[in-house]
């Protein structure tokens, strides 16, 4: 078995890296179509309280299998040419990136499905916890729905 | 048998350890040791997972197992 990719990076995932991998894909010509998928925290008001960060955690080494498993699959599914995903761990504030998935192809089509398929099985499939943290400091833990 | 214990998000919180290394037949002893150190442990939503993979029945633990017990996923 391959070594599975590094996904965690600790904090947000800032505008700059995800500019920077686009930019590298500019030497792999036989490309035509790259789709991105970010995931942003969002302040919602829950009982009169504002979300001002989420806290994100998980059982690390079984959320890297169960991200290598995903990528597996993804790429016997679908004709693509690479893929990167990066989620964060630790504290992540409102308007923030939380989650980066880059799906890259010959042809579109290949990146429309894949990528909605990796977002879906990423939140249904992998050990992340969020512990969505308040402006006066309480916390509740997040809920994929 | 002597098996570890990880205790993830809300249900490390009801814990002052959120790993435990403890002696038991089953995971449903397990459950039980959990739920007498903390009734607040009764009623919390968790999947299983005994040695990274998740299991949905009761099956047979092995000395050294690490059983897993995660709350909903909330990653994305």
């Amino acid at each position: 078995m391959k070594k599975p990719k590094k996904v965690f990076v600790e904090g947000p995932i800032s505008p700059d890296f995800i500019s920077r991998s686009i930019a590298q894909h500019s030497t792999k010509t036989g490309i035509g179509a790259h789709q991105i998928f970010l995931g942003q925290v969002r302040a919602d008001i829950l009982d009169g309280h504002q979300v001002k960060a989420i806290e994100y955690s998980a059982y690390e080494t079984m959320a890297e299998n169960i991200f290598h498993d995903i990528r597996e699959a993804t790429f016997a599914q679908f004709d693509l040419s690479c893929m990167h995903i990066y989620h964060s761990l630790g504290e992540v504030k409102a308007g923030e990136i939380c989650l980066f998935v880059f799906v890259s192809s010959k042809h579109r089509e290949a990146c429309y499905k894949a990528i909605h398929e990796l977002v879906e099985a990423i939140k249904a499939k992998v050990p992340i916890f969020g512990k969505e943290i308040f402006e006066d400091g309480a916390h509740i833990w997040k809920v994929n729905t | 048998m002597k098996v570890t214990v990880l205790l993830f998000a809300q249900l490390a919180e009801l814990f002052p350890s959120s790993t435990l290394e403890i002696e038991v037949t089953s995971l449903q002893e397990i459950i039980e040791n959990l739920e007498s150190k903390n009734p607040d442990f009764i009623g919390q939503q968790y999947s299983v997972a005994i040695n990274e993979e998740i299991v949905q029945n009761e099956i047979a633990l092995k000395d050294g197992d690490i059983v897993a017990l995660l709350p909903p996923f909330a990653g994305g």
